[in-house]
C-alpha cells in the first residue's frame, strides 16, 4: 500500500496550527503526533491480515491519501428526522456546527458537548488518549477536528435522547468522534448517526464507559453516501451491574466496516446487541463483534442480521471470548443472513474462545433464501409476489429496527430500512 | 360450473402422482375427497392453488371459464380461489392482520375497486375472528407463529372467513384437532356456506364430515377418483375401509 508519509504529515501540521489558533491545550500536541507516526509505521489494514480479510481498504487508503483534505466547504446539508425534545449534536464535515445543533443544557455538571469546547475540562486528556488500539483510531486521534462528548453525572437519568450527527457534505476525509462516559447509575440514550450526501472517507471512533450500574442504549447508524468510505472502532467498557443496549445498523456507503469492541469489565454487567446490515450493488458490510467476558455473573447477547442482493459482499466476526475469572457467562451469539440473488456473497464466522469452566455460551449462524413455503403461503391469500417477497425480507430486518427506543427514529430508520428493502427486493430476477 | 377439472395428470419430481382426475363442482356445492395416504389428495390442493415444483402433464383445469393452471397462485386467490393449508406456514415478523389487509387490498384492487378503509378493515377482521371464537391478541401476532395445531387450523378458517372465497379448497382441515376444536372449525365452515360458494374438502377419516355435510363424496386412489357418492358414501368407507373399495374398483 502507498502510503506517502509527508502528505499525513503535512495535514497534521495544519490540524496543529488549528489547535493553536483555537487555543486548544499543549498537551494535545504530543499526543497527536505520537498516533500519526504509530499509524504510519503500519499503514492502513490490508488482507493479509486474519481480521482484514475480506475488507480491502485499498480503495479508500488511495483517496485517502491522495486528499487527507482540511473540512469542505460546507454544501447542502442534510439533517436526519430529530425530535423536538432531544439533545442535538450537529458535525457537518467533520466540524462542530452549534447554529443546526440544539441547545444542549444537561442538569448536575454533565456534559453534552462538542469536544473542542470541552478540551480544558478535567480528564479530557484521558478521553482522548484512551483511543483503543486501532491503528486507524491512531489516524483519527491525530487528525479528528471534533467530536462529541457525553458525560453523565452519577444517579443522573437524562430523559432526552442525545442524536449526534455527523453529516457531510464533500468529498473530504473526516474524523469523527464520540467519547460516552456515564457515572454509577446514570442513565441515558444516545444515537451517533453517520449520514452524507458525497463520498466522503469517515473513519470514526467511539469511546464508551458505563459506570457501575448504569444504563445505556447506544444506536450507531450508518447512511453514508453509496461512494463513502465508513470505518469505524468502537469500544465499550461495562463496569460491575451496569446494562448497555446497542443497536447498530449499516444502510449506506461502498464500504463500511464496524469493529465493536465490548468488554465486561464488572460482575452482573449485561449487554444486548442487535446489528442490521443492507448490502446491494457493489456495498461491502463487515461487521467485527468483540464480546469479551472479563467478570463473572456477566451476560451478552448478540444479534446479527444481514441482507445481501447483486454482486454486495457482507462479512461477519462474531467473537465470544470468556476469560478464566468470568465464571457463570451467560452468552450468545447468532447471525442470521439472508442471500436475496445469485452473486450476492456473506462470510460469517461466529467464535468461542473459553478459559474459564463453568459458563453458557452460544453461538450459530444461518445463511438461505427467502423460504418458498412461507412465499407460497402467501401468495395463496392474493399477495402479489414481489409483495410477499418484500413482506418477508422487510420481516427479517424488522426485529432489528424494533430494538431502536426512541420513537421518531424508529419510523425514521424504518421507512429508511422498507425504502432500501424495496429496491433491495426489486431487483430480485421474477 | 365453477371448477371443471379433466383428466389431470401430475407429476413431482418425475414421479407421477395424480394420473387422470377428473372432477366437476357446481356453484354452492360442498365436495368431500377422501382418500388414504398417499392416494394424491395433497398435491390436488396444491397442484389448484398452483404450487411451483408440480409438473402437469396432461388435461385441465377451469375455474369460471378460465384456465386456472396458466394463473399464478395470487391470480387465483383474487379470482376467489382459497387454500386452507394442511400444515399452516408460520411466518415470524409478519402480522396476521398485516397479511390480511394486503390479501384484501390485492383482491380489491384485482377487482378494480378501492382500496379498504382501516375502519371497516378492522370491523370486518374483528366480526370474523369473533365469528371464530379467536382471542383478538392473535390479530396483531406473527402468522402462525408460536401457535398450537388447533389455532393454526383455526387461523386458517379465519383467514378463509375474512377472503370470502368463492371456492375454498380445505386440506385435512381436521388433522390434529381436538374434537372441540373441530367443533369450532367446523361451525366456522359451516356459517360461511352460501348459494355462491364451494367447498372442497379434502379428509382421511369421515370424522369431519359428521360437522361439515358435504353434497358429495368422491374417493381418491392412486392418483384417481375411483368412486362417486353422496354422503352415504363416507358411511360406507368408514365402515368397510379403502381397501376393500379399492379392490372392488380394481376388480
Amino acid at each position: 500500500m502507498n502510503l506517502d508519509p509527508n502528505n499525513y504529515r503535512a495535514a497534521l501540521a495544519n490540524t496543529l496550527k488549528q489547535d493553536a489558533d483555537a487555543g486548544h491545550p499543549e498537551w494535545l500536541l504530543p499526543i497527536r503526533n505520537e498516533a500519526l507516526e504509530k499509524f504510519l509505521k503500519q499503514g492502513f489494514p490490508h488482507n493479509k491480515l486474519e481480521n482484514w480479510r475480506y475488507t480491502n481498504l485499498a480503495p479508500m487508503s488511495e483517496r485517502s491519501n491522495a486528499s487527507v483534505a482540511q473540512p469542505a466547504a460546507v454544501g447542502d446539508v442534510i439533517v436526519p428526522v430529530t425530535d423536538s425534545d432531544s439533545l442535538t449534536l450537529v458535525f457537518v464535515n467533520g466540524m462542530f456546527s452549534s447554529q443546526k445543533s440544539s441547545s444542549t443544557s444537561v442538569p448536575a455538571k454533565g456534559i453534552v458537548s462538542n469536544m473542542a469546547a470541552q478540551l480544558d475540562t478535567d480528564g479530557a486528556e484521558d478521553w482522548l488518549r484512551n483511543s483503543g488500539d486501532s491503528d486507524l483510531a491512531q489516524l483519527n486521534l491525530a487528525m479528528t477536528n471534533d467530536g462529541a462528548v457525553v458525560q453523565i453525572p452519577d444517579n443522573i437519568e437524562l430523559a432526552q435522547t442525545i442524536h449526534i450527527i455527523f453529516t457531510n457534505t464533500a468529498e473530504a476525509n473526516v474524523f469523527p468522534r464520540v467519547i460516552i462516559r456515564l457515572g454509577r447509575n446514570a442513565k441515558a440514550t444516545v444515537i451517533e448517526h453517520h449520514i452524507s450526501n458525497a463520498a466522503c472517507v469517515s473513519t470514526a471512533v467511539t469511546n464508551i464507559s458505563c459506570g457501575e450500574g448504569s444504563r445505556l442504549n447506544y444506536q450507531k447508524l450508518q447512511e453514508e453516501h453509496a461512494r463513502s468510505f465508513h470505518v469505524a472502532a468502537q469500544t465499550i467498557k461495562l463496569a460491575k451491574d451496569s446494562h448497555c443496549d446497542i443497536v447498530n445498523i449499516d444502510l449506506g456507503a461502498a464500504i463500511a466496516r464496524n469493529d465493536l469492541r465490548i468488554l465486561l469489565q464488572g460482575s452482573g454487567a449485561e449487554v444486548g446487541v442487535n446489528g442490521l446490515f443492507l448490502v446491494d450493488g457493489e456495498r461491502h458490510a463487515d461487521n467485527h463483534l468483540h464480546l469479551e467476558h472479563q467478570a463473572a455473573h456477566t451476560r451478552s447477547r448478540a444479534h446479527y442480521a444481514g441482507v445481501m442482493a447483486n454482486k454486495g459482499r457482507g462479512v461477519f466476526n462474531g467473537m465470544i471470548h470468556v476469560l478464566q475469572a468470568a465464571q457463570k457467562t451467560d452468552a450468545a451469539l447468532n447471525n442470521k443472513n439472508l442471500l436475496l440473488t445469485q452473486g450476492a456473497e456473506i462470510d460469517t464466522k461466529p467464535e468461542l474462545e473459553i478459559y474459564a469452566d463453568d459458563v453458557k455460551c452460544a453461538h450459530g449462524s444461518t445463511t438461505g433464501q427467502l423460504d418458498a413455503a412461507s412465499l407460497f403461503y402467501l401468495r395463496t391469500r392474493g399477495v402479489p409476489q414481489q409483495v410477499a417477497r418484500n413482506m418477508l425480507v422487510q420481516a427479517f430486518a424488522v426485529e432489528v429496527v424494533q430494538q431502536l427506543a426512541n420513537e421518531s427514529l424508529r419510523e425514521y430508520i424504518q421507512n429508511s430500512v422498507e425504502q432500501r428493502l424495496n429496491e433491495l427486493v426489486a431487483v430480485i430476477e421474477t | 360450473m365453477l371448477l371443471e377439472v379433466k383428466d389431470l395428470h401430475a407429476s413431482i419430481g418425475g414421479k407421477e402422482i395424480l394420473k387422470g382426475l377428473s372432477l366437476t363442482i357446481k356453484a354452492g356445492e360442498v365436495h368431500a375427497i377422501m382418500g388414504p395416504n398417499g392416494s394424491g389428495k395433497s398435491t390436488l390442493a396444491q397442484v389448484l392453488a398452483g404450487r411451483e415444483g408440480y409438473e402437469i402433464t396432461a388435461g385441465s383445469v377451469s375455474y369460471n371459464g378460465v384456465d386456472l393452471l396458466d394463473l399464478e397462485p395470487e391470480k387465483r386467490a383474487q379470482a376467489g380461489l382459497f387454500l386452507g393449508f394442511q400444515y399452516p406456514v408460520e411466518i415470524p415478523g409478519v402480522n396476521n392482520v398485516y397479511l390480511l389487509k394486503a390479501a384484501l387490498n390485492a383482491r380489491q384492487k384485482a377487482a378494480g375497486q378501492p382500496e379498504i378503509d382501516a375502519v371497516s378493515f378492522m370491523r370486518l377482521v374483528k366480526e370474523k375472528a369473533a365469528l371464530m371464537e379467536m382471542d383478538q391478541s392473535f390479530l396483531s401476532r406473527s402468522v402462525n407463529e408460536g401457535f398450537s395445531g388447533g389455532e393454526k387450523k383455526r387461523n386458517e378458517i379465519f383467514q378463509m372467513a375474512v377472503l370470502e372465497p368463492t371456492l375454498a379448497i380445505l386440506d385435512e382441515t381436521d388433522s390434529g384437532l381436538d374434537i372441540d376444536a373441530l367443533k369450532v372449525v367446523a361451525n366456522g365452515v359451516n356459517l360461511q356456506r352460501r348459494d355462491d360458494r364451494s367447498v372442497l374438502l379434502i379428509t382421511h377419516y369421515q370424522r369431519l364430515l359428521d360437522y361439515i355435510e358435504p353434497d358429495y363424496v368422491h374417493v381418491l386412489a392412486n392418483g384417481k377418483i375411483i368412486h362417486s357418492g353422496d354422503k352415504s358414501l363416507a358411511l360406507q368407507l368408514e365402515a368397510e375401509g379403502y381397501d376393500a373399495l379399492m379392490a372392488k374398483a380394481a376388480g
